[in-house]
């Protein structure tokens, strides 16, 4: 007998060791302990030890003002909560105010003042010292033929200090930033004869008809997103939803009916509901008495043909009719668009159109869900699209809350060859157009601001957001540039009011007003205003991440008010369209390969400036799924993504 | 077939089975003995009567496993009770002297887990035992078994390698507790328990 072990033994060997090995719990039981051990390396962050605590604030991410409670190791927030029962929020949050505690530590976090090369990336940004920074920004607006102070977080306490900042440098313009949401509020008000103030409340409405705007991401807050897929959960009362979008997006997969039209025929479309609307006589009897200008509205209308419509969106003059007559006998309905500021003027035009529908449904009589009251909550202060093209030297940007603009490409339209933007901001966000100094800002859960708003039933809303952590040093707050700007430029040495002492003081004009109702949310009860003795209290509870909510107006408008102011725009732009027979949708892009499906971000509404790990969160957790698939992108036809429901 | 040609395959396999089911788990966790002995049965029984939250007082803001402080035991230790020599030790070297005992604990989770115990007992309702078994009932402390490569304990896994047969409160991995939320219809997000 040969004992020799000849090489095949030692291959059958080893076969029968791998066989075996994988037989056992060994290779296993190793995959799962040595993935712990590379979570356990030493220069791996650990998390912190130490005291727990709660800190209750309000995010000021966006304007909705939801209550956030930071939950803080050893005085740092490690994670973030809602506050059940806070009046703006329920306890609800959106991804970005579950993250907020991560924006300080953002990878683009600037500590100094920044400069940055038109169209370079981030990484290409030259540091500066604070005295070189605010020599080269001096010596700009001092020479500055029109400067534009561009606030992205108007109505605040320090929004007074940008406008007396505005006032007081030469050839300036203070310009206020608005949401998507304020900006149909604006278009809606304009309409009117008389003052108004507009709110919108979804929880009335029966019929949405969304004209790309982002319903539950992000342009309503995150309670109202929220209530909106209870309703669709069948929770709460029927809501039939109609996104109108040239692409496939969250929405569009929630909504009942996806109408999908051809790229840029949005405003076109709303013209054509119109047009449905007045031709079957569907519009509110109220309207056609208050509105000044009916006949002429007609009139204007009748050379846009219903076929010229139907060609510019790819969809049949019958479903336009079928959509018109949903929004009239299946109300209260509304309206709603988005569409970011373009240089052409058809963002605005689109919300313009929006507002005459919503007026022609009579969206905005009593209960209905455009709650219209007399007043005003609309700036007088020009918007961007009224500044002339090409005529801006310096933009001097406040994006210390917002993280950035949100009117990059209107700026590029505004801005003169050489124009420099100046931005206030604790990232650096390259904007392609122009060159930049970016001067550093606290992040969020570093700075003390105000948060007012409007809630659903047009009350007027105060709350505060205070530092959960130690700002940075060399960090301005908006009224410390102002100051500094106004020392540089202007050589006033006045000694100028703190951020805290404006919030004061707003504080103090309310309480003194006497109206309202507080939420305390030490123990999630609403006191009467009158039921705080000082100022300094009202300010203890707001701080605390409490809440002030002003009474309820109740004047409603009762003057008339005037459909061309909304129609005339987007009817002027069609027009000028259908006579240079210019069509938008011509046969090569036809055959062009379909957009990619938009994800709309939350906090496009706010800010653009979001934690990284959200992203991860959001588009590979499953936790807010997407499934372009369910979407029939090959069809140019409208798409139903669900069955119509009664 | 002729096993007597693949005789060196078999032997790989029962070479590697061994190793794997037998040399493997014996030489993955190194027995560390606790730094003190401990009778939690003396301190349930009827003679004392004490609670599990008597001691291991479940603050809702507090991570992990709530393990008292050496001042806890001073309440009644604070002068020898008995002659044992844990008890003398006790005394001796850590309330006499206010150093803390530094236990190993059984249950330790990792540092990017937040767990709270107040939770779980006050809202949900769960018994101590329900996770940490007849523990209570203890009347000294077992060796904690140190896994060498993750640097857990082995009641993290559970006894069994396989984990098959573990009894129903043996392994506290996150499978563990996503399988426990899914039962109860407790939301499974990352962040209920990565904070």
């Amino acid at each position: 007998m040969n004992h020799r072990i000849s090489r095949r033994d030692l291959l059958q060997f080893a076969g029968g060791s791998a066989l075996g090995l994988l037989l056992s719990p060994l290779p296993w039981k190793l995959l799962d302990d040595s993935a712990i051990w590379t979570q356990n390396w030493p220069w791996n962050a650990e998390p912190l030890r130490g005291p727990v605590s709660n800190l209750l604030t309000t995010c000021s991410l966006c304007p909705s003002g939801c209550g956030l409670r930071f939950r803080c190791v050893s005085g740092s927030p490690i994670s973030t909560h809602g506050i059940p029962g806070h009046p703006a929020s329920h306890g609800t949050l959106c991804p970005a105010g579950l993250l907020a505690h991560h924006l300080r530590y953002h990878p683009q976090r600037i500590s100094r003042p920044v400069r940055l090369a038109a169209g370079a990336p981030f990484v290409e940004a030259t540091p500066l010292t604070t005295e070189e920074a605010f020599n080269a920004i001096g010596e700009r607006l001092r020479s500055s033929k029109s400067t534009v102070v561009l606030d992205a977080r108007p109505d605040r306490a320090a929004s007074e200090v940008l406008k007396q900042l505005a006032r007081t440098l030469a050839n300036a313009t203070y310009v206020p930033e608005h949401t998507e949401r304020e900006r149909t509020i604006r278009a809606m008000a304009s309409a009117f004869d008389q003052p108004v103030k507009i709110s919108f409340d979804l929880s009335s409405v029966r019929t949405i008809l969304s004209v790309r705007a982002p319903l539950i991401d992000g342009w309503h807050s995150p309670d109202r997103a929220a209530a909106i897929f209870d309703r669709r959960a069948g929770t709460g009362s029927p809501l039939f939803i109609i996104h109108v979008d040239s692409t496939p997006s969250r929405t569009a997969e929630v909504a009942d009916e996806w109408v999908k039209v051809h790229p840029g025929s949005e405003m076109a479309f709303v013209l054509g509901i119109i047009g449905a609307l007045l031709d079957e006589g569907l519009t509110a009897p109220e309207t056609r008495q208050r509105a000044r200008d009916f006949a002429e509205l007609r009139s204007a209308l009748a050379p846009v043909s219903r076929e010229w419509i139907s060609a510019q969106c790819g969809i049949t003059a019958d479903k336009l009719h079928v959509i018109a007559r949903r929004l009239a006998t299946q109300g209260p309905s509304l309206a709603l668009a988005d569409g970011q500021p373009d240089p052409s003027g058809r963002s605005s035009a689109l919300h313009a159109a929006v507002a005459c529908l919503n007026l022609l449904t009579g969206s905005y009589r009593h209960r209905a869900p455009v709650r219209a009251y007399r007043g005003s909550n609309t700036e007088s202060a020009p918007s961007l699209d009224a500044i002339s093209d090409g005529s801006v030297d310096v933009f001097l940007a406040d994006e210390s809350i917002s993280g950035s603009t949100s009117t990059e490409h209107l700026l590029a339209q505004k801005g003169s060859r050489n124009c420099l933007l100046i931005s206030l901001s604790p990232f650096v966000v390259p904007h392609a157009a122009f060159e930049q100094i970016v001067l550093p800002a606290p992040a969020f859960g570093e700075m003390l601001t105000d948060v007012p708003g409007v809630s659903d039933d047009g009350r007027e809303t105060l709350s505060v957001t205070i530092p959960a952590f130690r700002s940075q040093e060399g960090t301005f707050n908006t009224v410390d540039l102002c100051a500094a700007l106004l020392r540089a430029v202007a050589g006033t040495a006045d000694a100028s009011p703190s951020t805290e002492e404006l919030i004061k003081d707003r504080i103090a004009s309310v309480l003194k007003a006497g109206k309202g109702h507080v939420f305390k949310s030490s123990d999630g009860t609403i006191v009467p205003i009158g039921s705080l003795s000082s100022s300094e209290e009202l300010w203890t509870e707001l701080t605390a991440g409490g809440a002030w909510s002003g009474d309820q107006p109740t004047q409603r408008p009762t003057g008339s008010f005037r459909l061309m102011r909304s129609a005339r725009p987007a009817l002027e732009l069609c027009e000028q369209e259908r006579r240079d027979s210019r069509s938008r949708f011509t046969h090569d892009e036809q055959s062009a390969p379909p957009a990619p499906a938009r994800i709309v971000d939350p906090i496009l509404q706010g800010t653009t400036v979001i934690s990284p790990l959200i992203s991860k969160l959001r588009e590979e957790s499953g936790l807010r799924p997407f499934h372009p698939e369910a979407f029939d992108q090959a069809s140019s036809s409208p798409v139903s993504v669900k069955p119509s429901k009664a | 077939m002729n096993l007597q040609q693949y005789r060196w395959f078999l032997v790989g396999i029962v070479v590697a089975a061994i190793t794997g089911w037998i040399v493997f788990p014996a030489a993955l966790y190194e027995r560390i003995e606790q730094p003190l002995q401990f009778s939690h049965n003396v301190h349930i029984g009827e003679a004392v009567g004490m609670s599990c939250t008597d001691c291991h007082q479940m603050n809702a803001g507090e991570r992990g496993a709530a393990i008292p402080a050496v001042s806890k035991c001073a309440e009644c230790h604070s002068e020898a009770i008995g002659t044992t020599e844990a008890e003398l030790k006790l005394v001796e070297d850590y309330i006499k002297t206010e150093r803390e005992i530094p236990w190993l604990v059984y249950s330790q989770q990792p540092q990017n887990v937040h767990f709270s115990h107040i939770a779980h007992t006050g809202r949900a309702n769960i018994r101590c035992e329900e996770c940490h078994g007849p523990h209570g009932e203890s009347e000294s402390l077992r060796p904690f078994e140190r896994n060498r490569i993750s640097g857990y304990s082995r009641d993290i896994w559970g006894s069994s390698i396989t984990r098959v047969g573990n009894a129903p409160w043996e392994g506290k991995k996150m499978d563990d507790c996503a399988d426990c939320h899914t039962k109860r219809g407790v939301v499974n997000s990352c962040l209920k328990c990565h904070q």
